[in-house]
């Protein structure tokens, strides 16, 4: 008998090497790799052997996850060349639960972005509709669970990396509380606010990909042993942060069917985030300056792109100059800025203790709700080429930035369509490591509502 | 030339005594083969996170006891970010605002020098210009020290010469090596010293600008950059010039210090708190754990082997190393202390010296070396005998006695006189040769005597009765 698994992966792989061409989700497919596991697998099917909790499950990994033996470039030239030494966590993980590892993800360069028009490998295309972006920077794993040639993609999420692109091509994707899911093996971009999580065409699959992933991992210190509870409370209280409400007509519409089909067990009430307004413009501090020292190690002396130049520094910048695109240099220079001494503490101290005052707002709020609700995006997905304003790109992440500043458990879901049958994202968040309930939760609500 | 004040402050790096590196588990050994103790993490590989290494925490407070210092009970690391091709992350990972511990002291003869504070950071690696002695096209990079634990002390500047500079740095390395915080060992580069130095004309002037210096290569040289470097601006500011604030280098084969960057040009270390560490939490558990491992130190063990009536040269020999001095305090337990110290500094050392073994691989139980002690100082034995059995002892780790019987020595002065009387007999020109005053004649007498006892007698007791007798025999006359 031929293996079945074997079949299935060979099968999935037929299917991205003949459509991806159109939207461009992949920037590799591991095709030996995933054709030997498969093999292994239809071996222990025919053994007997125990089977792992992700048997024979094709699964997508964004480009700045890396896997070893594997190229990862962060969608940067800087990185061409690279094949990583090690394997991150999470695909330890995946691949101890038998899960196969299909191929590697378009993102915008390094994460730096809201709709993969950045990277430096060509832009990928919203599946929904190819004239338009699929979000970013996570936006070839979400095409690509879009696309239907995986059922789940792993992506990271800094601003909102996961949520925003999840919500732009109409399928779910979970950013965990930080600390539940170890960064080990992720390149690192801002690393006080990075977390890995599992793009899903249900939310019945994001906690399948997160039980396998989270918790404890010695090799980051930031990460955190917690059980999360997959259980409701009998009524659930659900806050909609009025400052929340600023968005195109589509999706408050969207958003609004959405809460009217809520289960009959939630309640919804109006809140306040008194200091959302300033989110974006701490994030924009934050993360930079933790991109402008994480990305310095990109220096050509030991891996990736070198261009020698006349002497070391004359190197670096050759190196350095070709390697990273307008967006890299961009925020480069932005976060060595706010770390100069002497604007120390306007900039990067200032943020923080506004980071701190977000992170209060939200305290005070999950004391009175269970859940914040809203929309994920302010607007759905824009054409390719449309934004070319940088700071009208960084306002896209005006909903999502705040949970990675606060560090809580967010996820998007599909609730509606806007113009062109374009989706629109609904975004639920909870407090710090109730990410059981979160997901629980999402599942009711994802069941409740319909949508045309 | 007017008179000047000196202000020397040092920011003093010692390797913690540590397995592993400060951040991985990769091996801290010294010589290696270039790149074999390195891993993703301290390479710096894409998406590699720190993880603390909780025996360098342990280390650290242990250092900031000895050295008198607060213990922080929450400290953190911070990036300090540069380019350089020795550090692959472009950032090291030190402690900035909130170090480990601080304000503390170090107590030297007649004076405290204060310490600002000793944080914890990683090493960078190595660049390498030269295979032996060919230069190599380019550098080439070697990640071996590459996140292996540092501590950094730095003194205030209390330190107002060159010597006290030199008393500082040994008093430091004694206490840190007697906690077994670090081997302080500046060949291995377990230990490096970089100097501020600063003159004014008097105390009531404000503080003068200050250069630092690197890459002194021993406490010696230390001494010499730093009186090389008080002299050059006190002759700069004589001639009416200006000393500018910068980084000199010390060239140790020509005996100078030569600019290497002025501050203009320093960099900017845009120093944050390292997102990927959790803080440092120190609760007095861990406090006194480490307190518990700390041995008495010198200062109060010199007190004691004074009072025990040793010269100050034999203190402060014995008294350098701790393991040392442990044996000297076993060995004199029930011994004559003084002799003791003689036959450790002369003999135990000499021996090691030949060997070269570390007092850790001494075999010998110095419980032998107290019995030699009383053998010596009871005059049983002399000097020659202690040198004659001194190595065997060391060697095979045998009691003096044993050896002795072994040996037949024959130190008993009646049965030598006898034999001596004999020689005297068999050799009588040689005997009136040596009365007439021919010192050189003795040497026949005293050949036979050996002869006669195999080498089991001691020459210079049968020389002192030789000379004995022609007295005896002068007064007879």
């Amino acid at each position: 008998m031929k293996g079945q698994i074997k079949e299935k992966i060979a099968g999935c792989i037929g299917k991205i090497k003949q459509a991806d061409i159109k939207i461009h989700s992949f920037l590799e497919i591991f095709e030996h790799r995933a054709i030997e596991k498969a093999e292994q697998l239809d071996e222990k099917v025919k053994n007997g052997d125990k089977q792992g909790r992700l048997f024979g499950l094709p699964v997508a990994i964004k480009d700045n996850i890396v896997i070893k033996g594997e190229r990862a470039t962060c969608g940067s030239k800087i990185l061409e060349g690279f094949i990583s030494p090690y394997d991150a966590e999470v695909v330890k993980r995946l691949e101890r639960e038998d899960a196969v590892i299909i191929g590697r993800t378009n993102m915008d360069e390094f994460a730096f972005g809201s709709s993969t028009e950045t990277s430096a490998w060509g832009v990928t295309r919203n599946p929904v509709n190819p004239e338009f972006v699929p979000g970013g920077s996570s936006g070839g794993s979400a095409a690509s669970v879009a696309a239907g040639f995986v059922p789940v993609a792993l992506g990271s999420d800094t601003g909102g990396s996961i949520r925003q692109p999840a919500s732009f091509c109409g399928v779910c994707g979970f950013k965990p509380s930080y600390g539940a899911v170890s960064r080990y093996g992720l390149v690192a971009f801002g690393s006080s606010l990075d977390q890995i999580g599992p793009f899903a065409g249900n939310v019945r699959d994001i906690k399948k990909i997160f039980e396998v992933i989270r918790g404890r991992d010695e090799k980051d210190e930031t990460s955190v042993e917690f059980e999360p509870v997959y259980a409701l409370k009998e009524k659930v209280v659900c806050g909609i942060p009025k400052e929340y409400l600023n968005c195109s007509e589509k999706v408050k519409s969207a958003v609004k069917k959405t809460i009217e089909q809520l289960p009959k067990n939630f309640e919804v009430v109006e809140i306040s985030l008194p200091h959302t307004e300033y989110a974006v413009g701490v994030y924009y501090i934050i993360a930079p300056s933790e991109a402008s020292s994480n990305l310095a190690r990109f220096d050509g002396i030991r891996y990736g792109r070198r261009i020698d130049g006349s002497d070391l520094i004359d190197g670096y910048f050759k190196t350095r100059g070709s390697g990273f695109g307008d967006e890299v240099k961009r925020r480069i220079m932005l976060g060595t800025f706010a770390l100069s001494s002497g604007y120390y503490d306007a900039y990067y101290l200032k943020a923080q203790k506004v980071r701190a005052v977000i992170k209060r707002d939200f305290d005070i709020a999950f004391k009175k709700v269970d859940l914040i609700i809203g929309p994920t995006s302010p607007v759905i997905a824009f054409k390719i080429g449309e934004i070319t304003d940088p700071l009208s790109m960084y306002l896209q992440d005006i909903f999502t930035i705040p949970a990675n500043l606060a560090g809580i458990p967010a996820i998007s879901i599909p609730c509606g369509r806007g113009e062109m049958g374009l989706p629109v994202g609904f975004q639920i968040m909870a407090a710090r490591f109730n990410d059981g309930f979160l997901l629980e939760a999402a599942e009711k609500i994802e069941e409740a509502i319909s949508y045309e | 030339m007017s008179d000047f004040i000196p202000t020397i402050g040092l920011e003093v790096h010692v390797q913690l005594k540590t397995k592993s590196k400060m951040f991985c588990s990769c091996s801290t050994d010294f010589g290696a083969a270039p790149n074999t103790n390195i891993c993703p993490v301290c390479t710096g590989q894409p998406g590699v996170l720190p993880a603390k290494n909780k025996r360098a925490i342990e280390l650290a407070v242990r250092a900031g006891l000895v050295l008198n210092c607060r213990i922080e009970k929450y400290s953190v690391f911070a990036r300090k970010n540069y380019f350089y091709p020795d550090l692959p992350k472009a950032y090291q990972i030190s402690q900035y605002e909130l170090p480990i511990t601080r304000d503390g002291f170090v107590k030297l003869s007649g004076k405290k020098i204060g310490i600002i504070r000793a944080h914890l950071e990683e090493d960078a690696g190595k660049l390498l210009h030269y295979i032996g002695s060919v230069p190599v096209d380019g550098s080439l990079v070697d990640l071996n020290r590459c996140g292996v634990p540092l501590l950094e002390i730095v003194s205030y500047p209390d330190i107002d010469s060159p010597e006290t500079a030199f008393e500082y740095l040994k008093t430091l390395r004694r206490l840190l090596r007697y906690a077994e915080i670090s081997d302080c060992d500046m060949e291995k580069g377990s230990l490096r010293c970089d100097c501020n130095v600063s003159v004014r004309r008097s105390v009531d002037e404000p503080l003068g600008v200050k250069t630092e210096i690197k890459n002194m290569n021993s406490f010696r040289e230390v001494r010499e950059a730093i009186a090389y470097e008080i002299e050059r601006q006190k002759k700069v500011l004589s001639d009416g010039g200006k000393i500018y604030q910068e980084t000199r280098l010390w060239n140790g084969r020509k005996g100078v210090t030569v600019e290497m960057r002025r501050k203009e040009e320093a960099a900017d270390y845009r120093y944050f708190p390292e997102p990927d560490l959790t803080p440092i939490f120190i609760d007095e558990k861990i406090i006194e754990e480490q307190r518990k491992l700390i041995p008495k130190l010198p200062a109060e063990r010199k007190e004691k082997l004074f009072e025990m009536g040793l010269s100050e040269y034999q203190v402060d020999v014995l008294v350098e190393e701790r393991k040392l001095c442990d044996y000297f305090i076993a060995a004199s337990e029930n011994s004559n202390p003084k002799e003791v110290a003689n036959l450790i500094i002369t003999n135990l050392l000499g021996e090691m010296n030949k060997k070269r073994l570390d007092i850790e691989e001494v075999k010998l139980n110095p419980l032998f070396v107290g019995e030699l002690a009383d053998l010596k100082a009871s005059g049983k034995i002399s000097a020659q005998v202690v040198k004659r059995i001194f190595p065997q002892m060391f060697e095979k780790n045998i009691p003096p006695s044993q050896l002795l019987k072994n040996l037949n020595i024959v130190s008993d002065e009646g049965k030598l006189e006898k034999l001596v009387w004999e020689g005297i007999s068999e050799n009588s020109s040689a005997w009136e040769d040596y009365k007439m005053g021919k010192e050189k004649a003795s040497g026949r007498i005293i050949g036979w005597v050996m002869k006669k006892t195999r080498g089991s007698s001691d020459p210079a007791t049968v020389k002192k009765i030789l000379e004995r007798l022609k007295d005896e025999k002068d007064f007879d006359n």
